[in-house]
């Protein structure tokens, strides 16, 4: 026999609050708001003779879930919307990027694929750029958000909250994760015919420029959201 | 029960009438209505608080936090000029919709 486990209000609250805080349009007044309301309602209907979970249940349908009220709230607050879709559009193309190099360099290396596209006959080497330069990075970047956006209480998940939660270190590591990609790449050319025995530095400063730019504006947004957080 | 449409359109003129009784805080604003409409007008009750703060943008009411009675943290809001103006000019839309429709119910009492 199963014993049920004991109704716990203030856990059961945290919980839907918790829910309705994955929507990016409801944020902290406004969940202090709804959490008092629902707190209200559930006072109101337990003196009806109903019991905690009851009146909880009762009290939720009444408030409406998460994604009616997501798509409300967010009518007010188009803005915060569109911060975080760029932040995190951003955040998947910087790990995109840095994924595609190291991926395209190792690839290279190994001499499973060739980054000398000067000759024009399509073979091994043009599906291996597709393969390993576009392909693999690309689903492995979406495999990652999927899985972040699917498990936010994953330990990966946890990790990149708290990172967004610091707009320097976010940016800082990305942009550490990119240079080390365009790392790779300038030590991979070393290694491809026409820069035999070269590191070509040149390669690694010419990304340089961009992934300072994205850098920027991922320390800029994350901090625009971090503002309307609060 | 009046449709979605109908509901929405009559948001701002509701609680800008019931703030015309004084201050009050969200959950107490629904019951209010949902009493004088004698349980007819029920609105998913969080939908109400978007429509409560684009109003406060709009500085037709003001909002306050305060701590209730019951120790509880409220946000209370306020009816300001602007909203008392904006009521007027909504009464005076719904009364020309009424008054309308009224006439024309009264020269055709059947409406099948």
């Amino acid at each position: 026999m199963e014993t049920p486990t004991p109704f716990d209000l203030n856990r059961a609250i945290q919980h839907w609050r918790d829910g309705l805080a994955q929507s990016p349009a409801i944020r902290g007044e406004n969940l202090d708001e709804l959490e008092t309301h629902l707190r209200d309602s559930v006072s109101v209907l337990q003196t009806r003779d109903l019991s905690a979970e009851e009146s909880f249940l009762v009290a939720t349908k009444r408030v409406g879930g998460g994604a009616t009220l997501g798509k409300e709230f967010g009518k007010m607050n188009a803005a915060n919307i569109w911060v975080e879709r760029c932040l995190w559009a951003l955040i998947a193309m910087q790990i995109w990027s840095a994924l595609q190099e190291i991926f395209f360099s190792v690839s290279h290396v190994l001499q499973i694929g060739s980054v000398n596209m000067a000759s024009t006959s399509f073979g091994w080497a043009t599906i291996s750029y597709i393969v390993f330069g576009t392909a693999i990075p690309m689903a492995l970047t979406a495999l990652i958000i999927w899985r972040l956006f699917k498990s936010p209480e994953s330990k990966l998940g946890q990790f990149l909250e708290k990172l967004s939660t610091q707009p320097a270190a976010l940016a800082g590591l990305l942009f550490v994760l990119n240079a080390g990609g365009h790392l790779c790449y300038a030590f991979m050319l070393n290694y491809s015919s026409y820069m035999y025995g070269r590191v070509s530095w040149a390669a690694f400063t010419y990304f340089l420029p961009g992934s300072l730019v994205y850098a920027g504006l991922i320390f800029l947004l994350a901090r625009k959201r971090l503002l309307r957080l609060a | 029960m009046p449709t979605k449409e109908l509901a929405a359109a009559s948001t701002v003129p509701l609680v800008l009438s019931v703030l015309t009784e004084g201050e009050n805080y969200g959950y107490a604003l629904i019951q209010r209505v949902r009493e004088l409409s004698g349980g007819k007008i029920e609105w998913t009750e969080g939908m109400l608080y978007p429509v409560l703060h684009w109003m406060e943008k709009e500085d037709l009411i003001e909002a306050e936090w305060r701590e209730a009675e019951t120790g509880r943290k409220r946000k209370y809001y306020r009816l300001r000029k602007e909203g008392r103006k904006a009521l007027q000019v909504e009464k005076q839309n719904w009364l020309t919709v009424h008054e309308t429709m009224e006439k024309l119910w009264k020269h055709q009492p059947r409406l099948t």
